[in-house]
């Protein structure tokens, strides 16, 4: 079953300063199947964020129709977890705190909050950090917060904004590991933003490239070379290969129509 | 549009509406100490990050509970800015009105003594009425600092202590 159904999706947002009407997403055509871990490509400025912003219910497509389980998507909603490209954890909490933020929307009290969190602290290898306020930890730490709760709330899809982006390279290593290991683990449905071919072929099942802006949807191929990914193995590289090929098309003709 | 008015110049009004009494300086103090609260809560609520706005709604909060648990305590360093500038202010304020328009307090005292010519009552005055105004603000920062306790290790006031 199509977990996510992505149908004609345009997206115009009105840019002030030249009153004009930019086109960020054009007539984009996506399923998701459940379980996927799907990761869009494309060069900064292409329209991923905003169609990732749809997907999350926090803005609305211009034209077409985004159904999540067979349903359509109208608002933000607790069964699409999303993890920001900045962590955006509430300074005021503590990290056991944090995490189990929804639980306390729902009237979870604390103790029990607390205990149910532990365990995804854990998994993100938090432990001992959990009277610490995120100001007091790296971005790197707070990213991982982020994904905790995001799986805490143990959504059918979890959505990905390039959350390691702002992360050193050794970092980012060992987040895209663990972060493998825990949707081979629980198995939920991920959309994950990037613009690193890299990032996306190490981490993806599917990987979508996009276009420059007005973003379409370049290219989608199931990748399913076995992990632990080896980045050096020649099936990855030819993959690679595949991906940067298709850029560099896109950057000669729109060069050439430029 | 009543905020550029400085609130002293509402002591002639006070007077007339409310008497000589407890009461003038009581109005003058709310005038004092309103706006700053207001400006800074306004200030405050304005520039809540929007992506905090977004994870809230990510995990389901309904507007109640945004409310209470992403704009009040996003906005609370704001209000306690303006709620430090609102001590200062009524302070001034209160030793002002004493002095004009009410016949109690240390303002009261310090106006006496001057009109009286005890000079020796002047200065205890003053020290008394900055001893008063320094313990209410200690009094405040203290509030301040053990609930925004999760900014001490970012600002560089905490990074003093
Ligand atoms: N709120 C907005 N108002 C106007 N233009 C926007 C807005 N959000 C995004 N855009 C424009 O849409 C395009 C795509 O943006 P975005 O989705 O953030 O790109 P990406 O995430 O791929 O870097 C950009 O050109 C950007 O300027
Ligand atoms: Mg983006």
């Amino acid at each position: 079953m199509a977990e996510i159904a992505i149908r004609n999706v345009t997206k115009a947002f009105h840019d002030r300063a030249r009153s004009q009407d930019v086109l960020a997403v054009d007539t984009v055509n996506l399923t998701i199947a459940d379980h996927d871990f799907v990761c869009l490509l494309g060069p900064s400025g292409c329209g991923k964020s905003t169609l990732l912003n749809m997907i999350a219910g926090f803005e609305k497509p211009s034209s077409g129709l985004i159904e999540v389980a067979g349903t359509r998507v109208e608002r933000p909603c607790a069964d699409r977890g999303v993890v920001f490209q900045q962590p955006t954890l509430m300074p005021w909490l503590d990290v056991a705190d944090n995490v189990p933020f929804h639980l306390k929307l729902k009237g979870v009290g604390r103790k029990e909050r607390r205990e149910r969190a532990q365990s995804f602290i854990d998994l993100v290898g938090l432990t001992g950090f959990e009277r610490h306020f995120p100001s007091e930890l790296s971005g790197g730490m707070n990213q991982r917060v982020g994904i905790a709760r995001a799986l805490l709330m143990n959504p059918r899809v979890i959505l990905m904004d390039e959350p390691f982006a702002a992360l050193d390279a050794q970092t980012k290593m060992e987040m895209q590991e663990e972060l493998v290991r825990i949707w081979e683990r629980i198995r939920c449905t991920i959309v994950f933003v990037s613009h690193s071919v890299d990032e996306a072929l190490v981490l993806g099942s599917r990987v979508a490239v996009m276009t420059r802006r007005p973003g379409r949807i370049r290219d989608d191929f199931a990748f399913d070379l076995p992990r632990p990914r080896d980045v050096t193995r020649p099936a990855f590289n030819d993959a690679k290969r595949r991906v940067l090929s298709l850029i560099r098309d896109e950057a000669t003709t729109s060069r050439r129509a430029a | 549009m009543l905020r550029p008015i400085p609130p002293v110049s509402w002591i002639p009004l006070a007077i007339i509406w409310f008497g000589i009494a407890d009461r003038p300086a009581i109005f003058l103090v709310f005038l004092g100490a309103f706006f700053p609260i207001l400006m800074n809560t306004i200030h405050g609520v304005w520039t809540i990050d929007r992506n905090l706005v977004r994870a809230a709604s990510m995990m389901g909060a309904n507007e109640r509970q945004f409310l209470w648990n992403v704009v009040v305590p996003a906005a609370l360093p704001s209000i306690f800015a303006g709620l430090r500038i609102a001590i200062g202010s009524a302070w001034m304020l209160t030793v002002r009105a004493e002095m004009v328009a009410v016949k109690s307090g240390v303002g009261y005292v310090l106006w006496d003594s001057y009109y009286f010519l005890r000079y020796d009552m002047v200065i205890p005055a003053m020290v008394s009425i900055g001893l008063l105004g320094y313990l209410s603000d200690w009094a405040i920062k203290g509030l301040m600092g053990s609930i925004l306790r999760w900014q001490r290790t970012t600002t560089v006031q905490g990074r003093e202590g």
